[in-house]
């Protein structure tokens, strides 16, 4: 049977020591003041990488290696775009794509991109689908196409640097559940690579899924 | 937010990210890792809470998010999982021990639906936002879940008072 009332308690017996919450206080103040994330979503990100190879087994996910580099530099060219330089010298572009998301609201669909809302009921209904375009000065493109309806919907997310599409990615309203790899399944790319340290023969293009300041979580573009 | 600010909301919240974080990624380093972040966002932000209830709800959300996010990334999706509710979140007590465990076993959305439902004392429609889900999915996730544990629990059945849903953040 299930107790709410016992799971109640033994959620209760879940806590963090006061002594690791202090740490935790302590540290969070410390990184604030020096770091500022370059990202706020970052969640894919196509890169170039010169003279850098993915030593990896490609369909092997178990042979996965984990090579890490120090990020030495990061200068933002718009606002999807930064140019990363690592201390081995390799230079990397890293395109963010913002947090995009439809909502049902009484039936009206609202696609929210970046905290920004657009009511794109009618356009489903007339034509099934919506389109967000917007380019940078820059030439860097964020395209989010919508189809559905409010209820179920399908997103597909891509970014195109200078007229190639650089990384994609779909999600929908099923989707909303919390199992890992839902968004990422459909990725243009399956194969991954934790960077954080030189050492390993690269020398391919990858896409960079995370980065959280030191380390840069990348992918290899097929 | 200053920082004696963001000292009182990180003690009065942080055992609440640790158990949304731990709900989620079922291990007790990885909910560790979250809950620093979350504290991060919650100290560059630049929001103004309106209430305390405001800044929870941001909290839950934002801990949901930082814990899909580990979810999702490639070395997670590729690695097992290494379990160990146990190791400390398992009560002593047989009863609370056999609930966790059932609690434990299902999907990651139940888990976080059922937390935030039982242990938060959220509505359905708080829930379906900090989970940015449909409330009438979250409905369906909660009778999914009570179901399951019913079943794997092992008994005859729950009674009365669980066989609906808490609706009144719909209306």
């Amino acid at each position: 049977m299930f107790d709410p009332q016992v799971y109640r308690e033994a959620c209760g017996k879940m806590t963090v020591p006061q002594d690791k919450l202090e740490e935790m206080i302590v540290m969070t103040q410390a990184k604030e003041k020096k770091v500022r994330r370059p990202f706020r979503a970052a969640l894919i990100a196509a890169a170039a990488v010169a003279m850098m190879v993915v030593g990896v087994g490609a369909a092997n996910p178990e042979a996965v290696q984990e090579l890490f580099v120090q990020i030495a530099t990061v200068v933002r060219v718009d606002e999807y775009r930064q140019e990363m330089v690592t201390s081995e010298g390799e230079s990397i572009t890293v395109l963010s794509i913002p947090e995009v998301n439809v909502e049902n609201r009484d039936g009206q669909a609202i696609l929210i991109v970046d905290e920004e809302e657009r009511d794109i009921t009618q356009a489903l209904a007339e034509q099934g689908t919506y389109v967000y375009e917007k380019t940078t000065p820059q030439d860097t493109k964020l395209c989010v196409e919508v189809t559905g309806s409010a209820e179920q919907w399908e997103i597909t997310v891509s970014m195109e640097e200078e007229g190639k599409q650089v990384g994609s990615f779909t999600t929908s309203s099923e989707e909303n559940a919390l199992a890992p790899g839902q968004v990422q399944d459909n990725y243009s790319v399956n194969e991954g690579v934790e960077i954080s340290k030189a050492g390993e023969e690269l020398n391919k293009e990858i896409c960079v899924s995370e980065y959280d300041g030191e380390t840069a979580t990348v992918i290899p573009v097929k | 937010m200053t920082d004696e600010t963001f000292r009182q909301a990180a003690q009065a919240y942080g055992d609440t990210i640790y158990r949304v974080a731990y709900h989620a990624v079922k291990n007790q380093a990885d909910a560790e890792d979250i809950m620093q972040t979350v504290l991060l966002r919650l100290l560059e932000c630049d929001k103004e809470f309106e209430s305390e209830e405001h800044l929870k709800h941001w909290l839950l959300r934002v801990s949901v998010n930082e814990s899909r996010k580990l979810l999702r990334s490639f070395w997670r999706r590729t690695s097992v999982p290494l379990e160990e509710w146990h190791d400390q979140a398992a009560p002593e007590d047989g009863q609370r021990a056999e609930l966790m465990r059932a609690v434990m076993g299902l999907e990651t959305k139940y888990r976080l639906t059922v937390y935030l439902y039982y242990y938060e004392g959220c509505s359905v429609a708080e829930v379906a936002a900090a989970l940015r889900a449909n409330p009438s999915t979250v409905q369906t996730w909660l009778l999914r879940a009570r179901a399951r544990l019913r079943k794997e629990l092992s008994d005859d059945g729950e009674g009365e008072g669980s066989h609906y849903v808490r609706s009144a953040g719909l209306s």
